[in-house]
């Protein structure tokens, strides 16, 4: 159970502070707030105890969601629950921020006077909560600062799913929409030789729903779609993945026939699947990298030629890729040759990193950069201090599983309309790091 | 920063609240409401408003009354007579035709907290319970639980837990799973609710009904039932085994722990169960955040203290990502170093040898503590790391040198045939280290090895001249043991030195322990230099033992404690939090009671004392040692101090020595209990900054003068670790006798 619950701006101010059950004292976000200030730098921990008061914190955007107990809690529980509590607030408000909490605050007190009550979690669904709510959303308009204090407004349209759940209602006539979003997150190491170590996808189905009352959807994912670790892949050209969970409001009946899910998709957004899938991935990883060193002779630069191939078919493209090499702390400027247009190198002295950019990196294509490195004071060890290289990027439209989401349909008996569905693929890298 | 409204604004706010026109206004009358809200999340003072807020309660816009209501709980404790105004609204709130407005009224009256007004709450909680709306009957049963803390005497009525015990079968989960929880907290005293046969197989078949935090709720009061009969234990695993497949961690972790309890006596099966266990905390550090992550790390490294094995094939798990925030690189770190072993140790050293050029330089430090520890524990290794070690000295950073170094100094000790490779970069290293404790190890290691470098007493030399200018106490000691040393080897080159050191630190130095010892030797090479070569070189030889108090396998740990936070502060430190609470109550109380100035004296040093606890020493709860050990050691150890105490006659000698082991200092022998000169031989071993020093105790009893005299010897290597121990270490002895008495 749980006694306080504070939600803190990132410059450490109280935007919310709703105390269950008196058991802690009110000076509690500023105790919080020295600890964390204390152990800067990453280093405080979500769970820390202090004076017979455990806090518990997960940071959300620029936010900090925070709870104190005294007791001895299930920290898994209790971190799900702000994790719950922070996304309700963004089905609410439509999009998580100060500002947005700011301008919301009533609204988010409703949510958790009534998701938690004398420190237990109550219910936490979207749509149960939706009866319960009184409060209007007060819609975050982007770029602009806030106007009259409460004053409704309309959204930006070029951030559709950014809304409240509720604003549609109100502001907008009720629009039947539904979003479906296959992410897939990347962790990759690759060993100076080149072998790959270790290769993870972390993958979610993440649906955003808008749709009025509660309808039947059905889902067709992949039909070849194999799952499980054990399973004998011939080759590996159909979509897999080692593990995967649902949401509850799912059900498996049809999935393991047809690889049907039937979906009564709560309102908000949700996750519906997650999974994962490590070693031999189903396609090729999206880059390989080709580096080579000259640094033999120490009375010239180090140069380090960096030679990065898109492997993603020629159809697809990589958005703002970013790769960083760490360079030798004695580095006091660096210059480059770059192969073509729309790249660009920063070399940041403080952190002894160089930054390559390229906006848009089309498949099955080859970057070369060259980098002549001045380093004061060579010694051999600076050749250690190059490197791991790791890059950043995004793929939109692609997917390592090849999982592919063959159809989404909508079973509605009462009423006959055509909602507006959605899907967008999209591939980050979560960390992909090369040794050279 | 918060913001404190000054009169203006609350005398503004008021002129608001009782404006004709506002109340008129719906929208202007939220606006007015939401301000000062809004300013009391600031923590501002509003509890002046509270006659009109309580006016502002009687309405029918709910979105009004909640603002109200909200502002009435916050104040109600400080507004203790004018909260007797909001109850009439409450009340009449209590019988609305709509059920959100009775449950909204009832829990607010709940949470007022004023024991003044239970007699007006009692009977709409009672109808409360009975209510046709599940929405009511929850925030009724979570309001019986409230007014627990303010009137006890009405809800620990044996009709009132009846009637909850009854309300476990009502139809909404939710209402259930507060009925389990209120009633847990009502029972406190017995243990809690009570989960028979009946209940458990009733709450097992609706597991599925429960939101995801009932059911972690549920899963958890289940802990309280246990099968008698094997059949019986697979019906209810095959019930539970969806919650393994949950998306919420929270979930997973409760059924997981359950699995655990129910196969508690078959082992074969619990394997099983911890291997169906490895992927979802696996998955939950890839995929769950970080903070999810750190939790998860932190009970993989509670479960490998017993199972070390279990996550062998998957530990390039664990290698760090670099986006990972600071404290997850950390954890995993730590869970590497325990989980090398000697199919893995390669693979894992070099990862770790990688981090050592991270920007972070806590990171690379870390990761280099962790090359030495693996090096330490797993003798195999051993080459293999100090290879690795030697090519990460070869970066030339101060952190990185200094690191290294203080990991060689414990290799050295353990593998002296790496000697040969070590000393030769101890010249390199001089110009890079520069702070204490690590220059301090430098020198150390000069002074024991680098007799055979060509140039190793002019390194020393240089240090010298520069003596005066140096701050560390420590370093000027291990200086002055260092150039002693070398002189017995290298006589010629080094007499002038020793002699301007001597000087420097007999007469200029004002520091105790370094005229101490510098006095030391100059009299012992006064008297007799062969004597003095026999004293300071003389332990050069003893064999070592460095132990990792940390190493895994050697704990066994309860089970119970997964799923809570236990694991995420370590058993030890979670003992000596829970140990720290009490000894407060007990304070309070005390100060409550008498509240005269000496006992608030001794909770300030009380309290001063216990926030140094944290970084300094703890004893281990098992340890041994032979009589034979202890008898040589006694005769070793060289860093004695001596504690005067006073001693209760009333207590018995024995009953002493019980409630000594009990702070886990253990007896060797003791003379019979009634003997006039009775003596004790005691030993403990403390563990401070990852390493661990034997103390040895001789406890002698002076009945007549009701005096105890303790003398107490370390085994510490460095004046560094001796003055943090010998300084707690007499602290707790004093702590646990007086306590005592």
């Amino acid at each position: 159970m749980i006694s306080q619950f504070v939600i803190l701006s990132q410059h450490g101010d109280i935007l919310l502070f709703k105390d269950y059950r008196g058991d802690v004292g009110k000076e509690s976000p500023e105790l919080f707030l020295q600890k964390i200030r204390d152990l800067s730098g990453g280093l405080a921990p979500p769970t820390f105890h202090h004076d017979g008061i455990h806090y518990i914190h997960v940071k959300h955007s620029s936010l900090c969601f925070m709870a104190t107990t005294r007791s001895n809690v299930s920290p898994f529980m209790v971190i799900e629950l702000i994790n719950r509590v922070a996304s309700l607030c963004k089905d609410y408000c439509g999009v998580l921020s100060e500002e947005a909490i700011r301008l919301n605050f009533p609204l988010v007190y409703e949510i958790l006077d009534e998701v938690i009550d004398f420190g237990y979690p109550q219910g936490t669904s979207t749509d149960m909560l939706k009866a319960y709510m009184e409060n209007s959303p007060v819609l975050v308009r982007e770029g602009t600062t806030p106007g009259l204090f409460g004053a409704e407004r309309r959204m930006v349209p070029s951030t559709a799913a950014n809304k409240s759940i509720m604003g549609t209602a109100v502001s907008q006539g009720r629009k039947n929409e539904i979003f479906v979003d296959v992410l897939e997150r990347l962790t990759v190491l690759i060993s100076t030789s080149g072998s790959v170590l270790r290769a993870d996808i972390d993958g979610i189905i993440q649906m955003k729903s808008f749709l009025v009352g509660i309808p039947e959807i059905k889902m067709g994912l992949s039909e070849d779609l194999t799952v499980g670790k054990e399973d004998k892949r011939g080759y590996h050209s159909h979509a897999h993945v080692d593990e995967c969970s649902f949401h509850e409001s799912v059900d498996l009946s049809e999935f393991g026939q047809s690889r049907v899910l039937t979906i009564h998709p709560p309102q908000g957004e949700f996750p519906l699947m997650k999974y994962q899938a490590s070693g031999d991935l189903p396609s090729l990883l999206p880059f390989r990298l080709f580096p080579t060193v000259n640094d033999q002779d120490s009375s010239r630069d180090m140069e380090l030629v960096l030679k990065l191939r898109c492997d993603v078919p020629s159809t697809s493209h990589a958005v703002n890729v970013m790769v960083r090499v760490p360079v030798p702390k004695a580095t006091t400027s660096v210059s480059q040759q770059l192969s073509g247009p729309g790249q660009s190198v920063e070399f940041k002295a403080q952190e002894h990193l160089v930054v390559w950019s390229i906006k848009k990196f089309p498949g099955a294509t080859e970057l070369t950069a060259r980098f002549k490195l001045a380093v004061a004071n060579r010694t051999p060890s600076s050749r250690l201090e190059l490197g791991p290289v790791s890059l950043n990027f995004e793929l939109p439209m692609y997917i390592c599983s090849r999982l592919q989401i063959r159809f989404l349909r909508l079973f509605d008996h009462e009423q006959s309309y055509v909602p507006y569905r959605w899907v967008r693929y999209v591939t980050h890298s979560d960390s992909y790091v090369i040794r050279i | 920063m918060p913001f404190f409204a000054g009169n203006d604004t609350i005398r503004e706010l008021r002129t608001a609240l009782s404006d004709p026109a506002v109340h008129a206004d719906k929208i202007r009358y939220r606006q007015v409401l939401r301000r000062v809200v809004s300013l009391m999340t600031d923590g501002a003072d509003m509890s002046p408003l509270f006659p009109d807020i309580i006016k502002a309660s009687a309405t029918a816009d709910l979105v009004q009354k909640k603002l109200t209501y909200l502002y009435i709980c916050n104040y109600a404790a400080v507004q203790q007579d004018l909260a007797l105004l909001a109850i009439n609204t409450l009340q009449k709130d209590c019988l609305e035709p709509n059920p959100m407005v009775r449950g909204l009224a009832l829990r607010t009256m709940c949470s007022l907290r004023i024991p003044s007004l239970v007699e007006y709450i009692q009977l709409p909680l009672k109808k409360g319970l009975q209510d046709s709306s599940a929405y009511v009957r929850r925030n009724a049963v979570n309001g019986c639980a409230k007014m627990l803390h303010v009137a006890p005497e009405l809800i620990q009525d044996a009709s009132m837990i009846d009637q909850l015990y009854g309300m476990i079968r009502d139809k909404d989960p939710i209402v259930v799973v507060n009925c389990l929880q209120a009633l847990e907290e009502i029972l406190q005293a017995e243990g809690g609710v009570v989960v028979n046969k009946n209940i458990a197989h009733y709450l097992l078949n609706r597991v599925q009904d429960f939101s995801e935090w009932g059911q972690c709720q549920v899963l958890h009061f289940l802990l309280k039932y246990k099968p008698s009969e094997e059949e019986e234990t697979f019906d209810i695993m095959n019930i539970v085994d969806v919650c393994l497949k949950h998306s919420n961690s929270g979930v997973i972790m409760a059924a997981l722990k359950y699995f655990l309890f129910l196969t508690q006596d078959m082992p074969q099966i619990q394997e099983q169960v911890y291997n169906r266990a490895k992927s979802p905390l696996l998955n939950i550090i890839t995929s769950g955040g970080p903070e999810l992550s750190y939790v998860a790390l932190c009970h993989i490294q509670y479960i490998l203290a017993t199972s070390p094995g279990l996550f062998n094939r998957d530990f390039k798990k664990f290698f760090c990502r670099y986006n990972d925030p600071l404290y997850v690189k950390t954890k995993k770190l730590e869970v590497l170093t325990e989980m090398a072993t000697d199919g893995t140790e390669g693979d894992i050293v070099d990862e770790l040898s990688m981090y050592c050029t991270d920007v972070s330089t806590d990171l690379a430090t870390a990761s280099i503590q962790a090359i030495g520890k693996i090096a330490r524990r797993l003798p195999t290794s051993a080459a293999h790391c100090v290879g690795t070690l030697l090519k990460i000295h070869g970066l030339q950073q101060e952190h990185i040198t200094s690191a290294v170094l203080m990991a060689l100094k414990d290799l050295v000790l353990l593998y002296p045939d790496i000697v040969t490779k070590v000393t030769p970069l101890l010249p390199n290293c001089v110009e890079l280290v520069q702070e204490g404790p690590a220059k301090a190890t430098l020198v150390w290691l000069l002074g024991q090895y680098g007799q055979t470098l060509p140039n190793g007493p002019y390194i020393l030399e240089d240090m010298i001249e520069n003596v005066a200018s140096e701050i560390s106490v420590q370093v000027k000691l291990e200086l002055l043991t260092a150039t002693a040393k070398m002189f017995f080897i290298r006589p010629a080159e080094c007499q002038d030195m020793l002699g301007c050191l001597l000087e420097y630190c007999i007469d200029e130095d004002s520091n105790m322990a370094v005229r101490d010892r510098a006095l030391m030797y100059y009299r012992l090479l006064h008297t007799d230099v062969q004597q003095a070569r026999r004293v300071i070189l003389g332990a050069a030889n003893r064999p070592v033992q460095i132990q990792d108090s940390d190493a895994p396998g050697h704990e066994v740990i309860d089970l119970m404690d997964l799923n809570t936070l236990v694991p995420i502060y370590g058993r030890r430190r979670w003992d000596v939090m829970v140990e720290e609470q009490k000894r407060k109550q007990e304070q309070t109380k005390l100060t409550n009671g008498t509240s005269n100035e000496t006992h608030m004296a001794a909770e300030v040093a009380e309290a001063v004392e216990e926030d140094n606890l944290e970084e300094t020493i703890s004893l281990l709860s098992h340890c041994s040692l032979t009589p034979q050990e202890f008898e040589t050691k006694w005769g070793e150890l060289d860093c004695v101090t001596t504690v005067h105490l006073d001693y209760d006659p009333t207590q018995s000698p024995n009953g002493l020595l019980q409630k000594l082991e009990a702070a886990h200092i253990f007896t060797m022998a003791s003379s019979p209990e009634e003997a006039t000169q009775w003596k004790a031989f005691l030993f403990a071993v403390a563990e401070m900054k990852d390493e661990t020093h034997v103390v040895l105790v001789e406890l002698c009893l002076d009945r007549l003068a009701a005096t105890m005299q303790a003398t107490c010897k370390f085994g510490a290597d460095h004046m560094e670790d001796a003055v943090p121990l010998i300084s707690q270490f007499g602290r707790i002895l004093r702590g646990t006798i007086t306590s005592f008495s």
